[in-house]
């Protein structure tokens, strides 16, 4: 617990077309540190609204990002920052902030460097493979985001001092130089069918009454 | 009969043994008797609970709670419109910067100073005073009797120090400073007899006007310290030849982002029409404008300020000379200002060619930004090194240059020069 105060940043995690029915075109203003999150936030601006997106590796002030929700016939080319339904995309590509289902925002890679990679696409679903390797089947309107996610150095970075984990909200650990029995490590797994995401609406509950004259 | 505290205090009652008396109902009520004196006077005696009876308490009217008032809609004002206009004030930064300003203000941004000042430069001479400069300065930051505790500062030197300083508060050190400069080249400008006839001085103007943006409206609200208005506009900056080719131009655009991103939507308004003087006024037509830059933006910011500023006042200066429906000027209209910090003058100079702001073709504004004039240097304090030249303030690095752009300024258009 503790650590230093943090404000929190309304951030937009859901990338919608134009209301023309076009795609919607936006220049990154600003890239700002986020003490919320890992990832980096882009100040985003187009006609007459700013808002926050998490930003894409490589995406500097002055660009434009576009978002689309049409599949066209044809693959669509890879630029990052863009995003567009998984299936528009060409089977390989990198993508992250991906949706769970289609409309509801961006649910998996939003970490600094995160990254998943579509291995597969169905007639109705596409497969994509998670930084975990789990490998999870998803509706093909379901929009992701081309490339990886902003500031891929997080990890190698050292942190230096232990007043510096405090101020992260971390407080001190203990066991760490416990020796190791040969029961912990990663253990190497078959790697498991793909799981499909669906929503399961519980059943409706029904109740048996009687009238007694 | 109840048992009551006046019935306890009486004489000669013993507490304990009343309570048992009284438990056992052996208590008889004691007569009262009335006093001699009342009793001679024949005053008009009523028991209490005749008197008490003949109260009717049903005639007792509580006066009934009104009618709770409605709020009133916001609809049902008379400034409302379903259609929202943008308005400009003093805190509005833009996102883009200069290229955002132009655009809004249709204008095309020349080099360096206008040639007619640069003139000035070279053929006036400044008087001697330095003496007076410095003095102004110090009473400004050092000889205030002012003694505030000032707002926390941070210093990127030394994160985590805990600063507690008391003096002067910065814009009290700034209002101090311009006032002083402003009183002396006011001064020396009317030393010539046409500035006495055909200017005057005005303070605190507050300036509201309006224009049509591609189908918006925008109100410009407009704050500042003093302004020099005179019976005649500055001569033009630039001649026609220059504004001719300027149709060629064209203004760098910021697609996807509308220019008016910045500014703020109201659906209660009314188009602005206040001028900084009441009218009719001899004195109307606004020459330069003086503004404190009381906030801790960038210079960018300050300078696009300052040319939304000139454009509102040349706008409703136009306006007030050839009608509310002039779309090209017979003659262009010139305004400049001086924005101010602690220690810096940023001049910029406008001037308007058209008011046809439907669209980004045809003839262009001109203005021109000349900033970073530095007046001198302010070192502040680092109280956690040992050396007793970081125990105060320190003041160095004057320089007279800003003084002679100042002059330039303040003198133009004088028919003498």
């Amino acid at each position: 617990g503790g650590g230093h105060k943090q404000n929190y940043r309304w951030v937009d995690f859901v990338r919608k077309q134009g209301e023309d029915g076009k795609s919607l075109e936006e220049r990154v203003e600003k890239i700002l540190y986020d003490p919320v999150r890992s990832a980096r936030l882009a100040l985003v601006a187009s006609g007459r609204q700013k808002r926050y997106i998490i930003a894409t590796q490589n995406v500097k002030e002055g660009d434009v990002v576009s978002t689309s929700t049409e599949i066209p016939p044809v693959v669509v080319s890879i630029k990052e920052g863009n995003a567009h339904p998984l299936g528009a995309l060409p089977v390989g590509a990198m993508i992250h902030h991906v949706e769970k289902f289609p409309g509801e925002g961006g649910k998996y890679c939003l970490a600094a460097g995160a990254s998943a990679q579509l291995v597969k696409k169905k007639t109705d679903t596409c497969i994509i493979r998670l930084p975990s390797k789990q490998e999870v089947e998803l509706d093909r309107h379901c929009i992701a985001v081309i490339g990886q996610v902003s500031n891929s150095d997080h990890q190698d970075k050292h942190i230096g001092s232990a007043w510096r984990l405090r101020w992260l909200g971390f407080r001190p650990r203990s066991g760490l130089k416990s020796r190791k029995c040969g029961y912990d490590g990663k253990k190497i797994k078959s790697s498991r069918p793909a799981k499909l995401v669906t929503r399961i609406e519980p059943e409706p509950k029904v109740y048996k009454m009687t009238l007694d004259s | 009969m109840r048992l009551t505290g006046v019935l306890c205090v009486r004489e000669n009652t013993h507490y304990r043994q009343f309570k048992t008396m009284w438990k056992s109902y052996k208590f008889k009520e004691q007569r009262l008797k009335l006093p001699l004196p009342l009793q001679e006077k024949n005053v008009e005696i009523i028991r209490g609970k005749d008197f008490l009876r003949g109260l009717d308490t049903k005639q007792v009217v509580v006066a009934a709670e009104p009618d709770p008032v409605p709020t009133p809609s916001l609809k049902k004002h008379p400034n409302y419109h379903e259609k929202p206009a943008l308005t400009y004030t003093n805190e509005i930064q833009f996102i883009e910067g200069k290229k955002q300003a132009c655009l809004l203000t249709k204008s095309r941004e020349m080099e360096g100073v206008p040639a007619g000042i640069l003139r000035l430069m070279d053929t006036l001479e400044l008087p001697d005073v330095n003496s007076t400069i410095q003095k102004y300065i110090m009473n400004s930051q050092v000889w205030d009797p002012t003694n505030v505790k000032l707002t926390k500062r941070i210093d990127k030197e030394k994160i985590g120090y805990k600063f507690r300083e008391f003096g002067i508060p910065r814009e009290r050190a700034m209002l101090n400073l311009m006032t002083d400069l402003v009183r002396l080249f006011v001064s020396m400008m009317n030393l010539y007899p046409s500035a006495r006839e055909n200017r005057r001085l005005l303070t605190r103007p507050f300036l509201g006007s309006h224009y049509r943006y591609k189908g918006d409206l925008i109100n410009i609200r407009a704050r500042s310290e003093f302004l020099i208005s005179s019976r005649e506009f500055l001569p033009c900056f630039a001649d026609t030849d220059a504004v001719k080719e300027s149709v060629d131009y064209t203004i760098p655009d910021m697609h996807p982002v509308n220019p008016t991103i910045d500014l703020r939507m109201e659906n209660l308004y009314s188009e602005q029409n206040i001028p900084a003087f009441r009218v009719p006024f001899e004195f109307d037509k606004p020459q330069t404008l003086f503004h404190l830059n009381k906030d801790l933006s960038k210079l960018v910011h300050r300078q696009n300020r300052a040319l939304m500023f000139l454009l509102g006042y040349a706008m409703a200066a136009a306006r007030r000379k050839y009608g509310d429906d002039v779309t090209d000027l017979p003659e262009p209209i010139c305004v400049q200002c001086v924005n101010m910090n602690e220690a810096t003058l940023n001049f910029t100079f406008f001037q308007l060619n058209t008011m046809d702001f439907s669209s980004d073709s045809g003839v262009k504004n001109f203005v021109w930004f000349d900033s970073g004039n530095h007046l001198f240097a302010k070192h502040l304090t680092k109280p956690w090194l040992k050396d007793p030249e970081f125990k105060i303030n320190r003041y160095d690095s004057y320089s007279e240059e800003p003084l002679k752009k100042l002059l330039a300024v303040v003198m133009y258009g004088l028919s003498n020069l």
